[in-house]
C-alpha cells in the first residue's frame, strides 16, 4: 500500500527466488536509526500509558473519557480539523484548477507561491498572524486610523483566528496533491466533451471534477490528519474554547507531570490518526498523499 | 493497509527490545528511578563536615568554597534580583558559585531525578510542588540549618521551604474604570460598574476559583473545599469573550501595559513593574489578595545536597531573606527579616489585612485533577 | 486549454488566484517591516525606522546562541538524514526484502504522526538516555522527521532512471563502487541535494519536538521564539522571524537552482 518502490521482481532479477537482494542492505541504517529514536518511543509510550502509576491497566483511558473537559476538547479538535479542511479545499480546489488551466511558465510561479509557504517556519507564520490579528494589530489599527471602527474587532483568540491561521499553513497540503492529480488528466477528455457539444460548466462538472476526485481525497485526508495534530497556532491564535487535543496533551505533561494520562492521551490521538488513514486508504491511494512533495517540487 | 497492520507486529518487538535496553520498561515508576539515583547522594561533596559548632549558618556560613551550585528559577527581573540578593553575596562570602537556569519546571526537575542525572541543585519552585506528592524526587530539608520557625506559618514542609512570598492580586489601568477604585473581586465580576476585559492566569491551581468564590461572598476562611459549581456560576457570568488568559506573568504584564485588559488578576511583582517600570496608569487593589510563596526544594540525587542546604538555610535567615525586595516587590518570608522602609509599602506581606486569603496547598495538589477537569470544562465550553 | 474561456468564470478564477497568492504570503511578509520599526511596541505601519531590534538581537546571548545552535543542528541533521535517506532509497527502490512495505511505512510515517506524540514519547525515553538538552538527541529526532523527505526526493530520481547506463559502465568493466560514484551518484545528485536542503529546512523550523528535547543550556531559536512570542512580542522577535525567514528562502532559492539545472526533474 505504502510501496514507493518497484514491485518486486521487476529488479534484482538474479535474485529471484530468494527473499532479499544486495540493495535491501542499504535501507537498513535508517530503519534502524527510526526504530531505535522514533519507532520505540512510540512504543514506550504506549506500553507507559497503561503502566503509570503501576498497575494503571485502562484507568488512564478511562480518567480520560469519563472526564467532560477532555473529550470536549477531543471533539474541538476533529470540529477545528474538519473546517480547516473544508476551508482549504474550497480555496485550495480553484487555485489548484488555475494552475492547471495557466501556460507552464504561470503555473511555475504559482506552484513557488504555494512551496515558499509550504516550507517557511509554521511558528513565525503564526506568530504574524497573531501581529495582523490582534487587538492592536495590523488590521485594527488600520481600520481604526481609518475611523471606520472605534472599537477593535475581535479577530484573536477565537474560531476565526485559528482557522485564518490554520488553513493558511495548510493550504499547501491540499494544493499539492490536486495538482498533482489535475496534471495527469488528459486534457484530451475535456475536449472531447467540449466537441461533443457540452458546455465548460458541463464539461467540468461531468468529465475533469470525477477525474480530479482522487486528488481532492488525497488533499483532504492530508489536510485533516495533519491539522488533527496541531498545537502552535491553535495556542497562540486560539481561545481556550479552541483548545486542541495537542494543547492538553502537552500540559498533562509539563504541568501536571502525569505522564499516564498524557501517553493514554497521545495513544488516543495517535488511533484516531491511524483510523482516519485507514478509512481514507479505502478511497486514496496513500502514495497519491506522499508522492505530492516530490511531485509538487 | 493488511500487510501493514500484520507487519506492525515484529517492529513493535525490536522497540521493546530496544526500549528494555534502556534501563527498565516503559512504566518504571519514580521511586525505582530514584532508587538508582541514591547511591549518587554519597557522593565526595557530601561527605563534607557538618556545620560545625562555630559556624553561624546566616553570617558564616560553613559552606565549600569552590563548590558549583545550580540555581534554576523563572528568569527575567525576578532571578536577577534573586541573584543580586542572594546569590552574588553568597558567592563573595563563601566562595561558592553559581550557575544558574532560568527556566525552572517542575516536569524537569521530575526527569531529571527519573533519568538520575540531577544538574539543578536548588530549585525555586511554585507553591504548588514540593509537597508530599512529590517527595519521590526531592531531598527533605535539613532543619538543623534551616530556621523553621522563623519561617511564616505554613511557608515550609519537609521538602521544601519558601523563599519569597508575593500575592495575587486585583490589578486595574485606573485610566478605564472612570476614578472608581474596585474594591475587590466583586468589582471584578461586574462588568457593568467596570467595562472591559478581564485578564486571567490561565491555571486551574492558580487562584480562579478563589477569586470567583470571593467575588461571590465567601470569606477568604472558607474557601476550601473549594465548591466548583458555585464558583463556574460565578465565573459564567462573564461572558467568554471578555476572558483573556495568559500562560505566564510577562503576558499579563503586556495585557494590562497595552490596555487590552481593564483588570487582570496579576502577581503583584508583574503589576508593580507595569506602573513602574513601564509607566502605566496600573494600580493594585489589595483586598481580598491571595498571599502565597515561591519555594526552594533541594532534587533528589543531586551531588552537592549538603551546600544546597547550607545556601537554603543562608537565605532564609532573618538578614539575608529580604534582601532580593530591593530590586523587585516580592518579600520575605522570614518573620523577622526587615526589608528596606521605602520598599515595605508594596510588599504582599505588609498588605495582609482581614481579608487576606491564602491557597491551600495540599488540597490543590491533593484535588488537582478535579480542578483541572472543573477548570477546563469551563472554559472549553 | 485552448478554448475560449475568456469568461467571467475565468475572471473570476484568476481573481480567486490572486487573492490566494496574497493569503498565503502577504501576511506572513508583513512582519518583516515590523522588525525595523522604531517603535518599542508592534504597532502598523511602524512610525519610523530603526535598526535597533536587529542590534538587539545580534547582541543579546539569548537569540545569538539560539541562532548558532539552531544552524549546528539543522547542517549536522542535513548531513545524516541525507545519507541515511539516500541510502534507504537505494534500498527501498531497488531492495527486496520480507516487510519491506512495512519499512516503506515506518520511514514514512514521520510525516503523518502527529508531532506532539513524536514530542513526548523522544522526550520520555531520551530523558533516560540522558540525551536531552544535546547535540546528539535533537539531531536523532529530527534526523527521523527529515529522512522521508530525503528519501523521497531521491528516489524520484532513482526510479526514472535509466538503469541501462549503470549496466554499460559495468560492462565496460567498472566496479559496482564507480559504477554508482560516476554513474548513479551524478544522476541522483539533484534529488540528493534537494532533499538536503529540505532537512535542513525541517531542522531549522521545528519547534515542538525541540521544546521538549531542549533545555535553558541548549535552547534552537524557534524554542526562543516560541518562549517569546506565548509571553511579550516586542519588535525584536519580529527581527528574528526576519531572519528565520530569510534563511529559509535562501535555502529554498537555492533548491530552485538545484532543479532548475536537474537533467530531468
Amino acid at each position: 500500500m505504502l510501496a514507493l518502490g518497484r514491485q518486486p521482481g521487476q529488479t534484482g532479477r538474479r535474485w529471484r527466488g530468494r527473499s532479499i537482494n544486495r540493495w535491501a542492505w542499504l535501507a537498513f541504517p535508517t530503519i534502524a536509526l527510526l526504530v531505535v529514536f522514533f519507532l520505540a518511543p512510540l512504543v514506550l509510550m504506549a506500553i507507559r500509558s497503561v503502566t503509570d502509576p503501576p498497575n494503571a491497566g485502562l484507568s488512564n483511558y478511562r480518567t480520560f473519557f469519563v472526564s467532560d473537559a477532555d473529550v470536549r476538547v477531543l471533539g474541538n479538535t476533529f470540529y477545528i480539523a474538519a473546517i480547516s479542511t473544508v476551508v482549504c479545499l474550497v480555496i485550495g480546489y480553484p487555485y489548484a484548477y488555475l494552475m492547471h488551466a495557466v501556460p507552464p511558465r504561470v503555473a511555475g510561479l504559482l506552484l513557488i507561491a504555494v512551496l515558499v509557504p509550504f516550507w517557511s517556519s509554521l511558528l513565525v507564520r503564526t506568530f504574524a498572524w497573531e501581529v495582523i490579528l490582534r487587538d492592536t494589530g495590523v488590521i485594527n489599527s488600520l481600520l481604526i486610523s481609518w475611523g471606520v471602527i472605534s472599537e477593535p474587532l475581535a479577530l484573536i483568540r477565537n474560531t476565526l483566528g485559528v482557522i485564518l491561521g490554520m488553513s493558511q499553513i495548510l493550504l499547501p497540503f491540499m494544493v499539492l496533491p490536486l495538482y498533482a492529480v489535475m496534471r495527469r488528466i488528459d486534457p484530451d477528455y475535456t475536449q472531447a466533451a467540449a466537441n461533443l457539444g457540452a458546455s465548460p460548466a458541463a464539461a467540468f462538472r461531468r468529465v475533469f471534477l470525477p477525474l480530479s476526485l482522487p486528488g481532492v481525497a488525497a488533499g483532504t485526508l492530508l489536510v485533516f490528519v495533519l491539522a488533527l495534530g496541531f498545537y502552535i497556532t491553535p495556542t497562540i491564535l486560539g481561545s481556550p474554547r479552541e483548545t486542541m487535543i495537542s494543547r492538553f496533551i502537552a500540559d498533562q505533561i509539563q504541568q501536571r507531570l502525569d505522564w499516564g494520562l498524557g501517553s493514554a492521551m497521545a495513544v488516543i490521538l495517535m488511533l484516531l490518526t491511524f483510523v482516519a488513514l485507514a478509512l481514507a486508504s479505502r478511497v486514496v491511494r496513500l502514495r497519491d498523499v506522499f508522492g505530492a512533495a516530490e511531485d509538487g517540487s | 493497509m493488511r500487510t501493514w497492520f500484520r507487519s506492525i507486529v515484529p517492529a513493535v518487538v525490536i522497540s521493546l527490545l530496544v526500549g528494555a535496553c534502556s534501563g527498565g520498561s516503559g512504566g518504571a515508576s519514580p521511586a525505582a528511578s530514584a532508587a538508582s539515583a541514591a547511591p549518587q547522594a554519597s557522593t565526595p561533596a557530601s561527605s563534607g563536615a557538618p556545620a560545625s559548632a562555630g559556624a553561624d549558618v546566616c553570617t558564616t556560613p560553613n559552606a565549600k568554597s569552590g563548590t558549583t551550585l545550580t540555581f534554576a528559577s523563572y528568569g527575567g527581573v525576578y532571578q536577577k534580583a534573586q541573584r543580586q540578593g542572594w546569590l552574588d553575596p553568597y558567592s563573595k562570602l563563601t566562595g561558592v558559585k553559581f550557575t544558574e537556569s532560568e527556566d525552572s519546571a517542575n516536569a524537569t526537575i521530575k526527569a531529571q531525578v527519573e533519568s538520575g542525572q540531577v544538574t539543578w541543585d536548588v530549585v525555586d519552585v511554585g507553591n504548588d510542588f514540593g509537597l508530599d506528592a512529590n517527595k519521590d524526587v526531592l531531598e527533605p530539608l535539613d532543619f538543623s540549618l534551616i530556621k523553621k520557625d522563623e519561617i511564616l506559618d505554613g511557608f515550609v514542609g519537609p521538602y521544601r521551604v519558601a523563599d519569597i512570598t508575593y500575592g495575587v492580586v486585583l490589578a486595574y489601568r485606573t485610566d478605564k474604570t472612570n476614578s472608581q477604585v474596585p474594591n475587590g473581586w466583586a468589582d471584578f465580576f461586574d462588568l457593568t460598574k467596570f467595562p472591559g476585559k478581564r485578564g486571567m492566569y490561565d491555571y486551574s491551581a492558580g487562584g480562579i476559583f478563589e477569586v470567583a468564590l470571593m467575588a461571590d461572598g465567601v470569606a477568604p476562611k472558607d474557601l476550601y473545599p473549594i465548591d466548583t459549581a458555585r464558583a463556574i456560576k460565578k465565573l459564567d457570568t462573564i461572558p467568554k469573550d471578555q476572558w483573556v488568559f495568559w500562560p505566564g506573568g510577562a503576558k499579563s504584564q503586556e495585557l494590562i501595559d497595552s490596555g487590552e485588559v481593564t483588570m487582570s488578576l496579576m502577581w503583584n511583582g508583574r503589576a508593580w513593574s507595569a506602573k513602574n517600570l513601564d509607566s502605566k496608569p496600573v494600580a493594585i487593589q489589595w483586598n481580598q489578595q491571595l498571599l502565597t510563596a515561591d519555594y526552594l526544594v533541594v532534587p533528589k540525587g543531586t551531588p552537592n545536597k549538603d551546600e544546597a542546604m547550607k545556601f537554603i538555610a543562608w537565605a532564609t535567615c532573618a538578614q539575608n531573606n529580604a534582601a532580593p525586595s530591593q530590586f523587585i516587590p516580592y518579600g520575605p518570608t522570614n518573620k523577622n527579616s526587615k526589608p528596606q522602609p521605602d520598599k515595605v509599602p508594596d510588599l504582599a506581606v505588609s498588605n495582609v489585612n482581614d481579608t487576606t486569603a491564602y491557597f491551600n496547598d495540599q488540597y490543590l495538589v491533593d484535588n488537582a485533577k478535579m480542578l483541572d477537569d472543573a477548570y477546563n470544562g469551563w472554559k472549553t465550553k | 486549454m485552448t478554448d475560449s474561456r475568456r469568461s467571467p468564470h475565468r475572471l473570476l478564477l484568476v481573481t480567486l488566484g490572486g487573492l490566494t497568492v496574497f493569503f498565503l504570503t502577504v501576511p506572513t511578509l508583513l512582519i518583516v517591516p515590523m522588525g525595523f520599526s522604531s517603535s518599542e511596541i508592534l504597532t502598523f505601519p511602524p512610525p519610523g525606522w530603526s535598526l535597533q531590534w536587529y542590534e538587539k538581537m545580534l547582541t543579546d546571548p539569548q537569540w545569538t546562541t539560539g541562532f548558532v545552535n539552531s544552524f549546528l543542528v539543522a547542517t549536522v541533521t542535513a548531513i545524516v538524514s541525507t545519507i541515511l535517506g539516500t541510502l534507504a532509497a537505494l534500498g527501498m527502490v531497488r531492495g527486496r526484502f520480507p516487510g519491506k512495505s512495512l519499512a516503506n511505512a515506518l520511514i514514512l510515517s514521520p510525516l503523518i504522526v502527529p508531532v506532539i506524540i513524536i514530542a513526548i514519547g523522544m522526550f520520555s525515553l531520551y530523558v533516560r538516555w540522558k540525551i536531552t538538552g544535546s547535540l546528539i538527541g535533537l539531531v536523532a529526532a529530527h534526523s527521523a522527521l527529515a529522512i522521508p523527505f530525503v528519501m523521497v526526493s531521491v528516489s524520484t530520481g532513482l526510479r526514472t532512471m535509466d538503469r541501462n547506463l549503470e549496466m554499460a559502465a559495468q560492462n565496460l568493466g567498472a566496479g559496482p563502487g564507480r559504477t554508482f560514484t560516476r554513474i548513479t551518484l551524478p544522476i541522483v545528485l539533484p534529488g540528493v541535494l534537494t532533499g538536503a536542503l529540505f532537512a535542513f529546512l525541517t531542522s531549522w523550523d521545528e519547534v515542538v519536538v525541540a521544546i521538549f528535547l531542549t533545555t535553558a543550556k541548549f535552547r534552537t531559536l524557534p524554542v526562543e521564539m516560541w518562549e517569546q512570542v506565548r509571553q511579550v512580542v516586542d519588535p525584536t522577535v519580529a527581527a528574528v522571524a526576519t531572519t528565520v525567514l530569510g534563511v529559509t528562502t535562501t535555502v529554498l532559492l537555492l533548491v530552485f537552482v538545484v532543479r532548475r539545472q536537474a537533467p530531468a526533474a
